[in-house]
């Protein structure tokens, strides 16, 4: 796995790893092969991934995001497959615009985006568009957000479906931290604060491979 | 010490346990047996200060301090454990993650993380559970007796005076209750904490032996023994114990 600091508008990716610790305001990401990504750095930026043909695309964010608009738009051609972990912490105003287009047959798509309140609110505008014509392609999308204090959270997940041969949905979940989990961690002896942030932090975790990333919260 | 006074606890409205009493001394091991809603895993739950649990009369002491003006953090810093019927699932916090944070919080940030990486390891092979366990996230994906046995790990690692065990021989296997049930004794021999084991189940008896055993019915204990009333009730049910009056075990 190398780290990688992207300074031009393009990348490309072919059959690696790699961490991205930091790019431009906007970046092209091109995969082709078996790629994995991390990205450690997303604030205010724009991101465009073009999945080629046969490629298999995992991509993962662990975020601190503060006063953000991030968009990131995808684009799978045939028998490609993405697997997209989406995880952040947020403060303030914060908006994340996520558009997936798919055009062509036999592709894999799963788009999983967690996200904590931290003092703060997100809008989340999710968009699934299979085309017509297009047969054989499977698109899940699964947002779920914990919110702490009484601040908005706003998810609009979107499936635009216009082929018949799919299989497709999406959900999305918001609500606080359990009752029972919260009592759990405190019959153990620790105390509310530091349950809420263990509880808060493994739910972002979840769904990204820590090791890549710095801890949250600039612990 | 532990003195239950005349209790009265309610949930959502309801009245749940009612004048309900009970004491047990330092290294005493009472089991508390009932019908099923009779109300045993309540007290279970008010005495780890559960917020469901609304107490409206009587008083609860632990060694002289008073557990109705607690939180459930600081009755589990008391060295209170409760094992729940269904352990709860958290994902994304490791075992490892969970216990390193409260025994720092103990010893003041004065871990051994050596020491704590050793005896997590040991206690693994001890409870015949990988060490893998020890960096899985709690109680997640596990199977019914893997969260028990997960559990009795915490157990043994935060060393506490006073076991609550809410039916911790539910959905074990023959095997794995021996081997729960051996554990929870070594403990006992041990570390001598009070016990309180509520159970529908006589292999865990006949391995944690009680000192008494409490039947409770109608809101409150109805009848108190030795072990004897605990094989009477598993032979008869619960109709055929009802020779053993509360009030000349008491004189």
């Amino acid at each position: 796995m190398h780290k990688i600091k992207v300074e031009q508008k393009s990348l490309d990716l072919k059959e690696e790893e790699v961490i991205i610790t930091s790019f431009l305001n906007d970046l092209k990401l091109n995969v082709e092969g078996r790629v994995y990504c991390a990205i450690q750095k997303f604030q205010n930026q724009t991101l465009e991934i073009y999945l080629a043909k046969n490629s298999h695309l995992t991509i993962e964010f662990l975020l601190d995001v503060e006063n953000s608009k991030n968009e990131i738009t995808i684009f799978n051609q045939e028998n490609s497959q993405l697997d997209f972990h989406y995880a952040c912490q947020f403060k303030n105003t914060n908006e994340l615009i996520i558009h997936n287009q798919i055009q062509t047959d036999h592709n894999r798509n799963a788009l999983l985006v967690r996200a904590v309140e931290n003092g703060g609110n997100l809008s989340i505008l999710a968009t699934g568009e299979i085309k017509k014509d297009t047969k054989d392609n499977a698109y899940l999308e699964e947002i779920k957000a914990i919110t702490t204090y009484d601040d908005q959270i706003k998810i609009k997940p979107n499936l635009l479906v216009d082929a018949n041969a799919v299989l497709a949905s999406h959900n999305a979940t918001i609500g606080p931290i359990s009752d029972e989990s919260l009592f759990y961690l405190e019959s153990k002896g620790l105390d509310r604060l530091t349950a809420s942030r263990l509880i808060k932090e493994g739910f972002l975790k979840g769904i990204v491979n820590e090791e890549n990333f710095d801890p949250l919260g600039g612990e | 010490m532990l003195q239950i006074k005349n209790l009265t606890v309610k949930a959502l409205d309801k009245i749940i346990l009612e004048d309900f009493s009970l004491e047990l001394n330092d290294g005493e091991i009472h089991a508390l047996m009932g019908q099923n809603g009779a109300g045993k895993s309540t007290i279970a739950k008010v005495l780890m200060r559960d917020k469901n649990y609304k107490v409206v009369k009587g008083s609860i002491l632990l060694n002289h301090e008073d557990l109705l003006k607690m939180d459930t953090t600081e009755v589990a810093r008391l060295g209170v454990f409760l094992v729940g019927q269904n352990p709860v699932e958290i994902e994304g916090v490791s075992n490892a993650e969970m216990l390193r944070t409260t025994l720092n919080d103990q010893k003041k940030n004065d871990l051994n993380i050596l020491e704590f990486n050793k005896e997590l390891t040991h206690l693994c092979e001890k409870l015949e559970i990988p060490s893998s366990f020890i960096h899985r996230d709690i109680n997640y994906n596990m199977s019914g007796g893997e969260k028990k046995k997960n559990e009795l790990l915490h157990m043994w690692m935060l060393k506490p005076h006073f076991l609550i065990l809410d039916e911790i021989d539910s959905g074990l296997d023959v095997d794995a209750l021996k081997l729960v049930g051996n554990s929870i004794k070594e403990y006992i021999e041990e570390y001598h904490p009070m016990v309180l084991i509520i159970t529908h189940q006589k292999t865990l008896l006949d391995i944690v032996k009680p000192d008494k055993v409490h039947v409770l019915n109608h809101k409150k204990i109805v009848q108190s023994g030795d072990y004897l009333l605990a094989e009477k009730i598993f032979k008869e049910g619960f109709s055929g114990a009802s020779i053993i009056d509360r009030g000349s075990l008491d004189a």
